[in-house]
């Protein structure tokens, strides 16, 4: 699964992660990179250094949002 | 404030738009001497019942986009609980009436990878993108103008 060890690092740092709420994170396989204010500046530092390969951007919260989407849509639930 | 303004359709608000790979990527591919992907030209509701916009799988696949974070999402499709799925980055340019009038043009954004073929669109604009905007919708005149 693409991303399974980012998110799992994401999983598992957290807690000391909460620190940094509302920020977005980077992430490299177990390493947490940096955090940044915007999502565009947080994809634009994974691309910078890490080309192609795969890294995680993720908006930190205690606890996860949850989008809705009152659309009858089917969101896929695997990488492409 | 630069704005436009379209005729509602039997589907609701709908713009052409164009999905792209956002500057970083671009940038990336160069880098690795790989072709960017062209930009694809769809139809998108603007959905303000949408809390994160969605772009069509095969969309994203003519892209040639891997997946950068994920999302937990709640539809009337996932009876009743949030899944989690796949986000991609992506730019998106409203391109109004005709091919080449152009727009708003997005800054890199986290999508949803969301099926909408059966409903004839290949994207839903949702609030993360029109936090942005005015969005001023006259149902009694049938249009709707977008500000931004």
């Amino acid at each position: 699964m693409p991303l399974e060890k980012e998110l799992e690092t994401y999983r598992k740092k957290l807690p000391e992660l909460k620190i940094q709420e509302g920020k977005f994170v980077l992430i490299h396989g177990e390493e947490i990179v940096d955090f940044f204010s915007t999502y565009e500046d947080a994809i634009k530092s994974g691309y910078q250094h890490y080309k192609l390969e795969p890294f995680l951007v993720k908006r930190i919260h205690a606890t996860e949002p949850v989008f809705f989407v009152s659309r009858s849509v089917v969101p896929t639930t695997t990488a492409l | 404030m630069p704005h436009f303004t379209l005729q509602v359709s039997p589907q609701g608000p709908v713009v052409n738009a164009g999905i792209m790979v956002g500057d970083a990527r671009q940038q990336a591919l160069q880098d690795a001497g790989q072709d960017i992907p062209a930009p694809q030209l769809i139809r998108a509701l603007v959905d303000t019942g949408a809390g994160i916009s969605g772009v069509d799988p095969a969309v994203l696949k003519a892209l040639g986009l891997t997946q950068t974070g994920e999302a937990e999402i709640h539809t009337p499709s996932t009876k009743g609980v949030a899944v989690v799925t796949p986000t991609y980055d992506v730019k998106i340019a409203i391109l109004a009436g005709r091919p080449g009038d152009l727009h708003f043009i997005s800054e890199t954004i986290q999508v949803t990878a969301t099926d909408l073929t059966v409903q004839g669109l290949q994207a839903l604009i949702g609030r993360d993108i029109l936090k942005r905007c005015i969005l001023h919708y006259n149902g009694a005149d049938e249009h709707f103008t977008i500000s931004y």
